[in-house]
């Protein structure tokens, strides 16, 4: 029997492509667009994760911040790919790209294991074809308690380019500053794989309870 | 690289709200360029009634566009510059033009025989006193049939092109590129994008320079658009 699809709403400032959802949907994942004024009526139970591409209209988030908080206070999981250049929220900081962007500052290292990159070697998430910085050139600073999951460069801790944050006051972040993180890979079997890690990583965050959705 | 000394007109930058077009916007070395960066969700009438010159970043999504169109034609009609970057489908939103899609050439120079495929339309066009040809390949989108009356700056291998100018109406003026430089040098990826932004922008306003004192050619059969 196949499983039932997760749905999880997308912010981007467009339509979800036909090659996006087609590639989610043998994943059994389904994307509904979203546009950030939604966050006022969207219900965690119908969406468990919304994302934040990494083109959506920061200045909009900004503006409907309440309905973001609103969404986070129910427990929701947002997971946002991207440079913050407007922040919604105080606790999140604007981008700092790497000082340097040379291979050696765009290697990706593995700081701690989560479920998101499961069968995902972190040489996958440096290279593609052998160029490096397409799944980050810097980092979105992660406010205090976050989690640091991937980082860049000789010091990646002080360059988390993924991170994990479960908010005080409720919901959890998941930070990619980088393209978004399920188009990045050139194989299709390694997006599917990363599809595949965002549906199980999302019903387990939703099903268990954040803090059990981060043991891998 | 020449460039003007001073700068005439207003140009007003439109900001979707993504995070590269801000980061473009407040590059040091780009902002000068910008006399004012408006919010599409905020742009009124009014702003459009004191720009001399209106930019279209790239990646600017066509839907936030499409209920401008009126008012962007309005402006060009009464001489304004309009400036459109790539994609942002201006098929779909400001006038007829045939537009090829081309699958994303990500590995160009992994993949010489390829090669970026462009070439200058004409290499005494004055926008390459001002942006070095090796600083206009990245990666391509799409490829414009050229409209009558506009010429190509930069062309694709296959004759069509990617970056050309041209009357618009009656007294407006266009220049449309199908690149995204905005897009990578926002985004901190692809270093020629920035040094052709660095060129490009001080070309745009030298053309503002020329449309406000009526030095560009409006005629619809004018081909020599070099601005020479």
């Amino acid at each position: 029997m196949n499983p039932s699809y997760l749905m999880l709403g997308l912010i981007q400032d467009g339509p979800v492509s036909g090659s996006l959802q087609q590639e989610a949907s043998a994943a059994f994942i389904g994307f509904d667009a979203l546009q950030p004024d939604d966050l006022n009526w969207v219900n965690v139970t119908d969406w468990p994760a919304v994302i934040i591409g990494s083109h959506a209209d920061q200045i909009a988030l900004v503006r409907q911040r309440a309905g973001l908080v609103r969404y986070l206070n129910q427990g929701g999981l947002v997971i946002w790919n991207g440079a913050i250049a407007h922040s919604p929220l105080p606790e999140l900081l604007p981008f700092v790209p790497m000082p340097v962007r040379t291979l050696a500052y765009l290697t990706v290292t593995q700081l701690k294991v989560h479920p998101l990159f499961s069968q995902v070697p972190a040489e996958a998430l440096t290279y593609r074809k052998g160029v490096a910085g397409f799944w980050g050139r810097g980092h979105n600073p992660p406010p205090p308690g976050a989690t640091p999951v991937n980082g860049l460069g000789p010091q990646p801790e002080e360059h988390p380019v993924d991170w994990y944050w479960a908010r005080p006051q409720g919901g959890a972040f998941f930070m990619h500053a980088g393209n978004d993180l399920f188009t990045f890979a050139d194989s299709t079997e390694l997006r599917h794989t990363v599809l595949e890690n965002l549906r199980n990583w999302v019903l387990a965050h939703h099903n268990e309870g954040r803090l059990e959705g981060e043991i891998s | 690289m020449s460039q003007p000394l001073s700068y005439s007109g207003h140009m007003i930058a439109l900001d979707a709200g993504a995070a590269y077009h801000h980061f473009t916007f407040t590059d040091p070395a780009l902002s000068p360029f910008f006399d004012e960066v408006v919010y599409l969700d905020d742009l009124t009438e009014a702003h459009l009634q004191r720009a001399d010159a209106v930019l279209v970043p790239c990646r600017t999504p066509a839907h936030r566009l499409l209920p401008w169109r009126d008012d962007l034609l309005r402006f060009a009609e009464q001489g304004g510059l309009l400036v459109v970057m790539g994609e942002t489908q201006p098929d779909s939103w400001l006038m007829p033009l045939p537009t090829e899609p081309v699958a994303t050439n990500y590995w160009w120079w992994l993949t010489a025989e390829d090669g970026p495929e462009l070439q200058p339309a004409d290499d005494n066009h004055d926008l390459f006193q001002y942006v070095a040809f090796a600083d206009c390949r990245w990666h391509l989108h799409a490829l414009h049939t050229l409209p009558e009356g506009f010429c190509s700056i930069l062309n694709h291998r296959s004759g069509q092109s990617v970056l050309l100018e041209g009357p618009l109406g009656r007294e407006g003026y266009l220049i449309l590129t199908s690149l995204d430089p905005m897009y990578h040098h926002g985004s901190f990826f692809m270093p020629a994008t920035t040094a052709f932004l660095g060129g490009f922008l001080p070309w745009v306003r030298k053309r503002l320079n020329q449309q406000i004192e009526g030095a560009l050619q409006h005629d619809d059969t004018a081909t020599d658009c070099s601005g020479k």
